[in-house]
């Protein structure tokens, strides 16, 4: 009880101050002119007092005047301001007021505040934007069009997942990518991978599984004084999505909008085209590489010999057998959504469906969606009721990646004069287990394809119920409970490989067969419960807010897997004599937050945001369990102090914020445990429990923590809005500081403390820099329009300090030889790996056979991070035909190659081919000896590496060892091209649509790449969708490029 | 009115949920007992040992004790034949030495401990002792003293010199041998022990065939001669062999080193190819030996033919890779702690170098040794009056005796030690560097590096010495 008075107290506080001795009521309506929708929250005020009130959610307001009073002024960001008569019964009308730079943007929240008055970048993405392209995700559509936000596809695959960054890294070990919010409601970006440099498979996320064409806006809360409100959630910022919803009075409307796409591989790699199959320089029949002798055209026997019969074929390449093997993907995508309303009641539905099969053979790579949205508000007399519920159900099938018996693993070493796609016909004696031509490692890419399976579904449910009571005059309650679900299933199967025992491949080439299965569950539930209050003095206004905030995740997860298969082709986990492995894990974690904020603005002129957020999280030690996020920012209106200076300057504006936001602890990381006993081995499956029938404990390789405390981001922006002659030129700056410090990791910590890691609060890490975003119009006549926009963003991130003498450096990602580390004074995710010797003055030095050798120890290279990145969007119109179109150029930055790494090794590279393959000295290399007295002295060497010796060569990196694969990550590329043409309301005014428009559109047409980059598109990875995937990719599903054919109508 | 009502509502429901205290109260495991009898984890830390001794030590010492040689068409362990292993190549081994086995010995010494519980104490010691023990033979110096503290907040320990550790282990073995075994406190192991089955007296004289055996790696550096005699004439004797058996064809049941290196679910490539130090040693001898350690190549016709040790970079070799002979490894091969001919050939040692003939003990070694490699006990007679006949004049001649055969018993078994025992006794005298030495000189690797994950983590990690610098024992 004590809540509900202490609420109930607050409501006539507030009132107070605008009761006022009246003598004559009038009653009236305020409707938008545009759509006749109501507008909700306009201010009426008598002219000249300070009386007034503001509209209620049906646009009515009820006004009491002074007898000698007569004019209204309403007003209402965004419109017009109107001074009409006061006359019981009005309605009003107001003009939406494009020139006045009053955008309304969506906030924290949900709140609706002026664009103007906002003390921090913003950043609204609407509907047209998103959709322009025929895009399958949204997200995909964001690319290259916001400052400051970084969205990478992780390859070309069919519902591969994205990586999204606002503002740079900021965490070493956690989560980096920010909080999404539909309609008030979190809802996980739930993404299920495998990352193990032996199975790497992508089933996508589930923020890419949302129907863009639902989306109203997303609105991207960059700066943690944007998001702040939503506290320990919004460390790596927030992005907003406001679904469509109906407009009240509009009639029936139906949109319908498909695409057709068709994808291909986009050949990037380079390969050599004069070696083919062999070894050390000479052919081999059974080499899974091309370091044999050049093509000479000469019919040779190669391959197996099965029943006394080989294969012959003349010894000349297959430039293509790459490309050839890809075929053409090929995808639909169809939208349809009815929506509508009366005046008191709107609603919007909609189904979507996808499928889509991608550039593999086969349908192994496909992915299909459907998606289903409703939403729907309908006023009552004193309360106003909406909702809103999306189901997305997918279903994909990916191709594995990484070592083993991977599609890509086994074609990227197929020689080079090799035709692929003969090779189709994997049962043929030739071509099947028994008699594929090599026994190293690899098997017929199509019988991985063909034999082996990698599915997933997915449910995912979110929705919210929303209600707002207007309690006393602006005073307003508002409460959204969402919940955001979902369930999937994995099913992933290993064919069984046993050759014959006289096969060549007999004891080598052999995999058991195995089946897993898994499943998951969700359930975050978020409640909002808040107080909204705008009251007027004077020159001042206020916007206040006072909330509070559950939020209860839970999550299970089962997996099962059966290696050992009986019988084959049948996949089940019944289908095997051996132990099960089985894996159960469950998460619970609440979280209860109160907050406030404070709007104050001051003759439309001056306005001070100030709000604080406290948390209390289950994660956290009981005792220290509490903890708040405080928030402030000025902005000052430069155009509204000097009118004078509009003719130039037509707006203004000098922004300044500083904002806290958290992230709080995974659960259950407080305490040590003991685990489950497992004996696991590199490249094995080491011993599993139970062994012998016991089953046994082990004491946990990872200290808990008892006194952990929050990690902390901490934020200070300023930024400067200014556009000019007319807002034809309109700059938005935004330069930024970040750090975040306190950050929550299991540090790996030595071994010999007997432990491999424990739970730590360390570390500081900044990122600060500039986001520059410039819009030209360059021509805006009547029929013809051109507008442009370049996007800058430059952060330099930089590890400020990690933990003195217990942490001086800590590996992030990539695996034992080639890593992405942090440590003080570097930025995060520079690369270590094992170059080549060398000595003091840069000289390679080289063994006997003068070939380099490699360091003993890792050394650094560059980081991860680019230097800049840019985005260019341009858009012409030209009496309903336009042409659009996104660039996006990243400069700076490596990631590692394993593409590059397997195509040096098996000498399918383009540079293995250098100086012909003959003998040649490592320039400027010397031999490490000793003098007499037994000093270590260099020599000059002359050892030329031998032929046989070349593929050895490469198979250790070349000259620079294994750094060779650490690949410049620059990049420049149109994400998306259209060209459109919407019909004319001449055309289609007899015709039962509304709109009729249809484009051509391209997707990643090519992308450019450094000259030493001849390998992979930098985008890609297999290591998942935190800061780990930005290590690199270990043999991925390559890069792709489509176009399509969109139509869209409307009834 | 109604407002009030509904707001009233979604308040009182609010305060349902969050109104009983312990609302933020779920943050206890559902995932991980907090705690587990120790009985339950000598099952894991042994299998741990097991991992470290059988996989990683297999694969080190069957190339540097020169029994195989990487394979001409295969990679995966050029460093090693090339002497030129890294850091990195070291972490697995650590990790699961200090944080997979010895952090759950000391688990169960400090649980047994309080309980008085003798049996599990003496257990876990010995087996500790054993696995710090090779830790010190292979890197010299480990952290020890700091060791195995992290949860007490050491986390950066210091290295302590191998002597030191070794005393201290020493002392620990005879104050666990010291404890009062008749205690009504000491519990029964049974199953949970997969070496002995709990057997008390067994552990007994593990733990002396463990002194012995730590004593004779100290011979160059101090004299043992009195504690070699001590262990000689202990009562708890010692063991026959020590084992876990069990292994079988099934994934996560088999050999640790098979699954790994020889399993199609490992690394699925073999790497290992016979050097012909050891298969040509053993022809010439007429030692038919070779035929259980080794099987034929699938092209060489049934004949077993070897590789020049090292020689992986030979022209020939994709031809020859499929003639050159394999390991006989099998997927159930016990894991062995002590074979029967190792501790025969240490007794024989330690009685030679003590002033008594250790001619029996080596016999006994030998034909040890031809059991194990599937010949009968006669098959070794006219070796052992032939070639392999015991020496009768100096102690050194008996050293090499003893120890070049301990060095063929242990091929496919424990071939790190003879690598070891090759450091302290330079015998065999006929090893000889791999034929693609990154090193040079015609030096041989005398140690391990230390890890990376240990140099880069700990500030109290020593520097790396060059891979050819004996160890403290060895010096």
């Amino acid at each position: 009880m004590r809540k509900l008075t202490f609420l109930l107290a607050c409501l006539f506080l507030v009132g107070v101050g605008l009761v006022h001795a009246q003598s004559r009521s009038v009653s009236g309506k305020v409707l938008s002119a545009e759509d006749g929708q109501p507008i909700i929250g306009a201010s009426v005020v008598v002219k000249g007092t300070t009386m007034g009130t503001i509209t209620d959610v049906s646009g009515n307001f009820r006004i009491s005047l002074q007898e000698n009073a007569k004019t209204l002024v309403i007003s209402y960001v965004g419109m017009k301001t109107v001074e009409v008569e006061a006359t019981n019964g009005m309605t009003v009308r107001m003009q939406s007021d494009a020139l006045v730079i009053d955008e309304v943007v969506v906030t924290a929240l949900g709140m609706r505040r002026q664009q103007k008055a906002l003390t921090y970048a913003v950043t609204n993405v609407s509907s047209e934007e998103l959709t322009q392209a025929g895009q399958r995700s949204a997200l995909s559509a964001l690319q290259g069009k916001v400052a400051g936000l970084s969205i990478t596809s992780n390859s070309g695959a069919p519902g591969s997942s994205s990586r999204i960054v606002l503002r740079g890294y900021s965490s070493i070990s956690g989560n980096n990518e920010p909080l999404f919010v539909v309609d008030g409601v979190p809802i996980s970006n739930n993404a299920t991978q495998g990352t193990t440099l032996f199975n790497t498979i992508d089933f996508g996320n589930s923020v890419n599984d949302i129907n863009p064409n639902d989306i109203e806006t997303m609105t991207i809360l960059r700066g943690a004084s944007a998001s702040a409100l939503y506290g320990s959630r919004a460390a790596n910022g927030v992005i907003l999505i406001t679904t469509k919803s109906g407009k009240a009075q509009e009639k029936f409307r139906v949109d319908y909008s498909g695409t057709v796409r068709f994808t291909n591989y986009m050949p990037i790699l380079k390969y050599q085209t004069e070696y083919g199959q062999g070894w050390s320089g000479h052919f081999a029949y059974d080499e899974n590489g091309s370091w044999g002798p050049k093509f000479d055209g000469k019919n040779r026997l190669w391959g197996r010999v099965i029943n006394g019969q080989q294969q012959y074929k003349p010894f000349v390449g297959q430039p293509n057998n790459i490309t050839d093997f890809y075929q053409t993907g090929l995808t639909y995508n169809n939208s349809i959504s009815f929506s509508g309303g009366t005046q008191k009641t709107t609603f919007y539905a909609s189904y979507s469906n996808i499928t889509d099969d991608g550039i593999v053979p086969t349908d192994v790579d496909s992915y299909s969606r459907n998606a289903f949205s409703f939403n729907g508000k309908t006023e009552g007399k004193w309360m106003t009721v909406s909702s809103s519920v999306t189901y997305n159900q997918k279903e994909v099938s990916a191709v594995g990646g990484g070592q083993g018996y991977s599609v890509f693993n086994n074609i990227m070493q197929i020689p080079r004069d090799f035709s692929i796609v003969d090779m189709a016909d994997y049962k043929n004696q030739f071509n099947d287990i028994n008699g594929y031509y090599t026994q190293y490692g690899i098997v017929n890419p199509y019988w991985t394809l063909n034999e082996d399976g990698n599915k997933y579904n997915e449910d995912h449910v979110y929705g919210n119920l929303k209600i707002e009571i207007p309690l006393y005059k602006s005073i307003r309650f508002t409460t959204r409970l969402g919940d955001d679900f979902y369930t999937n299933r994995t099913k992933q199967w290993v064919a069984i490989i046993q050759p014959d025992s006289w096969s060549q491949n007999y004891g080598n080439t052999e995999d058991p067969g195995s089946v897993s299965v898994s499943s998951g569950y969700r359930n975050e539930l978020n409640i909002d419960a808040f107080l909204t209050f705008a009251p007027q003095f004077g020159d001042f206004e206020v916007n206040g807010l006072l909330g509070y905030n559950l939020n209860s995740r839970y999550s299970n997860s089962m997996s099962t897997s059966v290696t050992g298969l009986d019988l084959p082709g049948f996949y089940n986990l019944k289908n095997s004599s051996g132990q099960p492995i089985v894996a159960q894990s469950y998460s619970q974690r609440r979280l209860i937050g109160i907050y406030g904020q404070a709007d104050l603005s001051y003759k439309k002129m001056l306005y001070l945001n100030l709000g604080i957020r406290n948390d209390w999280s289950s994660t956290l030690p009981k005792d220290a369990n509490s903890y708040n996020y405080p928030t402030a920012g000025l902005s000052w209106i430069l155009t509204e102090t000097f009118p004078e200076i509009k003719k130039v300057l037509s707006f203004g504006k000098l922004r300044g914020s500083y904002g806290a936001t958290g992230n709080d602890p995974g659960a259950y990381v407080l305490k040590s445990v003991m685990v489950a006993g497992d004996v696991s081995m590199p490249f094995g499956e080491g011993v599993a429990f139970p062994f012998q029938n016991l089953n046994s404990y082990e004491v946990s390789n990872t200290i808990g923590n008892a006194t952990l405390r929050p990690e902390l981001t901490k934020e200070i922006e300023l930024g400067a809005d200014l556009r000019f002659l007319n807002n034809r030129i309109g700059i938005d700056v935004a330069w930024y500081k970040r750090n975040t410090v306190d950050q929550i990791m299991a540090v790996s910590i030595p071994t010999s403390t007997g432990y491999t890691s424990a739970y730590m609060n360390l570390g500081n890490v900044q990122n600060k820099g500039v986001e520059i975003q410039l819009n030209l119009t360059p021509v805006k006549t009547k029929d013809f329009n051109w507008d442009l926009g370049v996007s800058f963003a430059k952060n330099e991130n930089m590890v400020v300090e990690l933990l003195d003498g217990v942490l001086d450096e800590v590996q992030i990602g990539g695996y034992s030889g080639t890593g992405i580390w942090a440590k003080a004074g570097k930025p995060m995710g520079y690369f270590k790996t094992s170059g080549v010797r060398k000595t003091a003055d840069g000289k390679i030095i080289v063994s006997a056979n003068g070939i380099p050798i490699a360091s003993s120890d890792l050394q650094e290279y560059g980081s991860f991070q680019h230097d800049y990145t840019m985005g260019f969007t341009t858009q012409l119109n030209y009496k309903g035909v336009y042409l659009a179109a996104t660039f996006d150029f990243r400069s700076g930055g490596l990631f590692f190659s394993r593409t590059a790494d397997i195509n040096d090794f098996v000498g399918n590279n383009i540079r293995t081919a250098y100086n012909d393959r003959r003998p040649f000295v490592a320039p400027n290399s010397v031999r490490e000896t000793k003098n007499s007295a037994g000093e270590t002295i260099y020599v000059e060497n002359t050892t030329p590496i031998a032929v046989s010796n070349i593929s050895s060569l490469y198979s250790a990196g070349g000259l620079e060892g294994n750094a060779s694969y650490l690949i410049d990550k620059t990049s420049f590329r149109p994400r998306e091209i259209v060209l459109g043409y919407q019909l004319p309301k001449s055309l289609i005014s007899k015709t039962p649509f509304t709109k009729v428009e249809f484009s051509v559109n391209a997707q990643n047409l090519f992308v450019w790449l450094p000259s030493t980059n001849t390998f992979i598109d930098p985008d890609v990875t297999t290591f998942g969708n935190s800061i780990e995937g930005e290590f690199g990719e270990f043999s991925s599903y390559p890069a792709t490029r489509s176009w399509g054919l969109s139509l869209k109508l409307s009834l | 009115m109604k407002k009030i009502i509904i707001i009233s509502i979604f308040t009182a429901m609010l305060l349902a949920f969050t109104g009983c205290s312990n609302f933020l109260d779920v943050n206890t495991d559902p995932n991980n007992p907090a705690t587990a009898p120790y009985k339950m984890v000598l099952p894991v830390a042994e299998t741990s040992t097991a991992a470290f001794y059988n996989n990683y030590l297999m694969i080190y010492g069957s190339i540097w004790a020169e029994h195989f040689s990487q394979n001409f068409t295969s990679n995966q362990y050029n460093a090693i034949n090339d002497y030129n292993p890294q850091p990195t190549d070291f972490n697995w081994m650590w990790s699961e030495s200090f944080s997979g086995a010895l952090n759950d010995y000391q688990f169960i010494i400090n649980e047994a401990e309080n309980a008085e519980d003798w049996n599990m104490y003496l257990v876990a010691t010995s087996l500790q002792a054993f696995h710090y023990a090779i830790l010190v033979d292979l890197f010299d110096k480990i952290p020890y003293s700091e060791g195995l503290k992290g949860n007490t907040g050491i986390l950066a320990p210091k290295y302590d010199d191998g002597q030191t550790i070794y005393n201290d282990l020493l002392t620990r073995i005879d104050n666990a041998l010291s404890k009062d075994f008749s205690a009504n406190t000491n519990k029964i192991i049974g199953s949970n022990d997969f070496v002995f089955d709990g057997n008390i007296d067994n552990w007994k004289a593990f733990a002396n065939t463990l002194k012995l055996k730590m004593y004779l790696r100290q011979t160059k550096v101090t004299n043992v001669t009195a504690k070699l005699t001590e262990c000689l004439n202990s009562s708890y004797g010692f063991v026959n062999e020590a084992a876990i058996t069990g292994f079988s064809d099934a994934a996560g049941k088999r050999n640790p080193f098979y699954g790994v290196n020889m399993a199609a679910e490992g690394l699925g490539t073999d790497n290992f190819r016979a050097a012909d130090v050891l298969l040509d040693y053993l022809k010439n001898e007429g030692d038919v030996r070779y035929i259980g350690i080794y099987k034929p190549g699938p092209t060489a016709s049934g004949t077993y033919k070897s590789m020049v040790f090292g020689d992986r970079l030979n022209p020939a070799g994709s031809t020859l890779s499929d003639q050159i002979a394999r390991g006989n490894w099998k997927t159930d091969d016990p894991v062995y702690f002590f074979t029967e001919a190792m501790v025969d050939f240490m007794i024989a040692e330690a009685k030679e170098r003590t002033g008594v003939s250790g001619k029996d003990d080596y016999q006994a070694g030998v034909r040890a040794s031809f059991v194990d490699f599937g010949y009968a006990e006669s098959d070794a007679t006219a070796l052992l009056s032939g070639s392999y006949v015991y020496p009768t004049t100096t102690l050194d001649a008996k050293v090499k005796a003893i120890i070049t055969q301990k060095w063929i018993a242990s091929a496919i078994r424990l071939p790190i030690e003879a690598w070891l025992d090759y450091n302290r006794t330079g015998y065999p005298d006929f090893l000889k560097a791999s034929a693609n030495s990154q090193i040079g000189g015609g030096l041989l690797p005398k140690r391990f590096f230390f890890p990376a994950s240990e140099t880069s983590r700990n500030t109290n990690a020593p520097g790396q010495e060059t891979i050819d610098t004996p160890v403290w024992w060895a010096k």
